[in-house]
């Protein structure tokens, strides 16, 4: 068996990194590409534009332009104005010492070839026009108040101030707020001093003008393509998200015949606990979050590599790449242990929750009795008391725990009860019954397997006892059988005695008795063969519809001789309606015939014999009744026990199992023989279940 | 004088038969196992009826009994001490005639020899079935003359008597209850004295069959009534 993992996952998987490094590089150069962000010897320009305010509009119009421009006039009025109100001499004055650096700086930094700024400073005095500060150069020295005017009104953008009468003209749009500025410097201002400011639009020198405005015109140059961009790659992103979300998990499996079959198999890191795995997730995602913010914020603010340089898009490309990794690494976990239904299965909770369970059955289903009944009982006592002192919450939990435990109890008296019907069936005969003891706990579960362990040994000693019965009757016959042989030459050769003609009649009374034990002989043998039989119960009878009136008259027919022999008068007091029993015709004439055989054997000379049948509600009851000729001195049960017989006397037939034979037949058919005697009156009822 | 295979492994049992058989004038070849009997009776054909034991060592009773009945159907009586019915009528199923369980009763077993010897030589006369001849077995009852024969052999019945085995014979199959019995002969509602019927069947049973107990043309089914069973 061997795996191949789907060749399309990896290439999809590969093509999502990449849009989403495209993607993450488009949603930079998205959020960046408003931000204008420059510095130039150590003085920084950051300004945002939206993408909404944006009009395209030259540099000079805007608020980005004006902005910078504020802070040149700011520093180049201190610059003039400072200036004259200091000299040489203050380098070393330290009062001013603070002063003078900042001029030497300013003066520095507007210098010409340094900045776009132009500046003049002209103060009238008593001498006439004189130019004091300017960066233009030294022909502007020589310049008139005009021909200054002139020539910074032909720079691109120019402020012409006149203090004293507060005048100025100005070609940038924010007047006021330059009026504000230079209005700060009311009372710096010498008397007939006047200030131009100009910026020379051509830019010849590399300020932070310069920058801004090269910054400025390369705003917003690919919006509309990033925006697609990170739209399609978005949408394809999410395409794949979804086919990778389907293929999760899934190999090929190639059996050992070469066939193929798609089966979704978990690898190994996604049987790591939920749990844990949702830790993982947040303080990922969180790292990621506050890490890709930081990013922003450094490179945006942060001098090392340009913000919205071709590598800074690259690198947010390559984050994009690896972020998206790490995400969608994690993402496929929870979705294959989602699939392979490994979301519960590999929870610690799960774990802890199951073994605790464990350990509470085990120590219910086996623990002592003091364990298993106070233990439960006090913690539910506890929980309740517990619940109920918190407020009406805890009452509220506290019932519908109870609730739960109710239902249990009634679950409990269930299988209780389920137990007892399998008693019952095992105890009414099915020994092989088994309690299903599935789901059971505790005591029931003990309960149950003793029960269904005694039904073995019930149905063990059952079918123990069965075949020993078995046994004992195929014994019976087949010793019967090896005793019948040799009584057949024994009766045979008493009954050739008999036909051989001998005088002696002592000897011919040797015969007689001969003839009569081995007769005895013969029928005790059977019998014993038809007792064996019927207690063992492997006689088989075939129960029929018969008339009870119609047998006792056959009965009585056949012994209609025999009776009279011995002068024995039958009264029969017979119904004149059939009287239908449910029984087999041969063993009820066997019945009767051992009954009447016993009447003819033992009864008084010249006496009546009683036969009398009757019905009550749902019995058919033969009575027969006849006088004992000798006195019987057995108890009447004992008469139906084999080998008893009244009158242990020599000369008569039978071999003394004939009752006790009755009495089985009698019961193998489902009815009844009693015996009782009442001094010499000799009484047998046998009954039998009415058909109606 | 009628030649008679006995066969039984127990030599005591074949010398007492052969003592009862010479002295119904009848003599006896002996065999002591399936195989000697069946080559006795090849060698010699004048044997007329083959009394034979089942359970012997070698060739069992049942075993020779098949066998001989591929090449004879001479009168087979079984005689064994397996008493059971499955086995009597495993015997007689066999091929067997009959069959006598041991011990015996001499007087019936020579009772029965006859009957059969009887029953095999009148094959060659065929009673005529006439229309008031009634033959069942080796019954035949003669409505013409009023003689019943058992195997030829005649049979005393009084008028009730042979009224009620006619109507038994005449509607074999059928099981009649006594007060049916009564009703057809005597032509009156049957009342007391239910007895008579039973006794007269007795009667009857006793002068026609060999063994009265067991029954071979008038039978008992008990608690419904009697019949004459049909022939098969």
């Amino acid at each position: 068996m061997r795996f191949k993992k789907k060749a399309g996952n990896t290439f999809f998987t590969v093509l999502m990194f990449i849009l989403a490094s495209v993607a993450t590089a488009s949603l930079y150069y998205i959020i960046v590409s408003g931000y204008m962000s420059v510095s130039k010897d150590g003085v920084t320009a950051s300004q945002y534009i939206k993408y909404r305010d944006y009009k395209g509009e030259p540099f000079e119009d805007t608020d980005l332009f004006t902005n910078e421009l504020y802070g040149a006039i700011n520093d180049i009025t201190t610059l003039c104005t400072m200036r004259e109100s200091l000299d040489d001499s203050d380098r070393y004055n330290i009062e001013n010492m603070d002063a003078y650096s900042t001029v030497m700086e300013l003066s520095d930094r507007y210098s010409k070839g340094h900045t776009n700024v132009k500046y003049c400073y002209q103060l009238v005095d008593d001498k006439g026009i004189k130019v004091r500060h300017s960066n233009v150069g030294d022909n502007i020295t020589t310049m008139s108040t005009d021909e200054v005017t002139k020539y910074f009104t032909s720079l691109g953008k120019y402020i012409c101030f006149n203090p004293d009468k507060v005048q100025m003209a100005t070609n940038i749009n924010d007047a006021i707020s330059i009026e504000d500025i230079l209005g700060n410097f009311d009372y710096n201002f010498a008397e007939g001093s006047r200030i131009w400011i100009g910026v020379d639009t051509d830019y010849p020198a590399d300020d932070i003008l310069k920058l801004s405005k090269e910054t400025y015109a390369g705003l917003y140059n690919y919006y509309f393509e990033a925006i697609v961009s990170f739209a399609v790659s978005t949408l394809l992103l999410l395409a794949i998200l979804v086919i990778l979300t389907i293929n999760a998990g899934k190999v090929t499996l190639i059996h050992e015949d070469d066939t193929q079959e798609v089966i979704v198999k978990s690898a190994r890191i996604d049987h790591i606990p939920i749990e844990i795995l949702a830790i993982v997730t947040i303080l990922t995602l969180l790292l990621l979050s506050i890490g890709s913010e930081y990013a922003l914020d450094y490179l945006i603010n942060g001098k090392l590599i340009k913000y919205n340089s071709i590598t800074a898009i690259t690198l947010a490309g390559i984050a994009g790449f690896v972020i998206c990794a790490i995400k969608i690494f994690l993402y496929l976990i929870y979705v294959r242990k989602f699939k392979c239904k490994l979301m519960w299965n590999t929870s610690l909770c799960r774990l802890v929750l199951g073994k605790s369970r464990q350990a509470a059955l085990d120590l219910y289903d086996n623990g002592s009795l003091v364990v298993r009944t106070w233990l439960p009982y006090l913690i539910f006592l506890a929980l309740n008391l517990v619940l109920v002192l918190l407020g009406l919450t805890g009452t509220l939990i506290a019932f519908i725990i109870d609730m739960f435990v109710g239902v249990w109890l009634y679950n409990e008296s269930r299988v209780r009860s389920k137990i007892v019907d399998g008693i019952d069936v095992i105890a009414g005969g099915d020994a092989k019954h088994k309690i299903d003891t599935a789901g059971m706990h505790g005591y029931n579960l003990n309960l149950a397997e003793a029960v269904n362990s005694i039904g073995d040994g019930i149905d063990k000693a059952v079918s123990t006892s069965m075949k020993d019965e078995r046994m004992k009757a195929d014994l019976i016959t087949n010793v019967s059988h090896d005793i019948k042989t040799p009584l057949t030459s024994i009766i045979n050769y008493v009954d050739l005695l008999k036909r051989a003609n001998i005088e002696d009649e002592t000897a011919r009374g040797y015969i007689d008795i001969l003839e009569q034990k081995s007769l005895r002989l013969k029928a005790l043998t059977n019998d014993l063969v038809e007792i064996s039989k019927i207690s063992s119960g492997n006689i088989t009878l075939e129960l029929v519809n018969l008339n009870m009136v119609e047998m006792i008259n056959q009965v009585t027919g056949e012994f209609d001789e025999r009776f009279k022999e011995k002068s024995l008068i039958p009264i029969l007091n017979l119904p004149k309606e059939d009287v239908v029993i449910h029984a087999d015709g041969q063993a009820l004439y066997r019945i009767l015939e051992n009954l009447y055989i016993n009447i003819y054997k033992y009864a008084l000379r010249g006496t009546r014999v009683y036969i009398d049948l009757a019905t009550n509600e749902n019995k058919a009851l033969l009575t027969i009744r006849n006088i004992s000729a000798e006195p019987v001195n057995l108890d009447s049960a004992m008469l139906t026990e084999r080998f008893i017989r009244g009158d242990i006397s020599r000369g008569t037939e039978g071999s003394g199992l004939g009752l006790s034979i009755a009495k089985s037949l009698a019961e193998a058919q489902n009815g009844r023989l009693d015996l009782s005697l009442d001094g010499d009156l000799f009484k047998v009822v046998v009954s039998f279940d009415l058909i109606v | 004088m009628t030649k008679i295979l006995v066969c039984d492994d127990d030599k005591e049992i074949v010398d007492a038969i052969e003592m009862f058989l010479m002295q119904e004038n009848m003599s006896a070849v002996k065999a002591y196992d399936g195989a000697e009997a069946i080559a006795k009776l090849k060698e010699d054909n004048e044997i007329k009826l083959l009394i034979m034991d089942i359970m012997m060592p070698g060739l069992d009773g049942i075993h020779a009994c098949m066998e001989i009945r591929k090449f004879s159907s001479l009168p087979i009586i079984f005689l064994s001490a397996k008493s059971e019915d499955v086995d009597k009528i495993l015997g007689l199923n066999i091929g067997a005639d009959d069959y006598v369980t041991k011990p015996f009763n001499a007087l019936e077993l020579m009772a029965r020899v006859k009957s059969n010897l009887r029953r095999y030589t009148s094959l060659g006369n065929e009673v005529e079935v006439k229309e008031n001849v009634y033959v069942t077995g080796g019954l035949v009852i003669n409505d013409d003359t009023k003689e019943v024969t058992v195997d030829g052999e005649n049979v005393k019945l009084t008028p009730i008597e042979y009224n009620i085995l006619l109507l038994l014979v005449k509607n074999k199959g059928k099981v009649f209850s006594i007060n049916q019995i009564y009703e057809s002969i005597w032509e009156e509602d049957a009342i007391a004295a239910d007895n008579i019927v039973a006794v007269h069947i007795r009667h009857i049973r006793e002068k026609i069959e060999i063994n009265p107990k067991e029954p071979k043309y008038l039978k008992v089914v008990w608690g419904v009534g009697y019949k004459i069973e049909k022939d098969n």
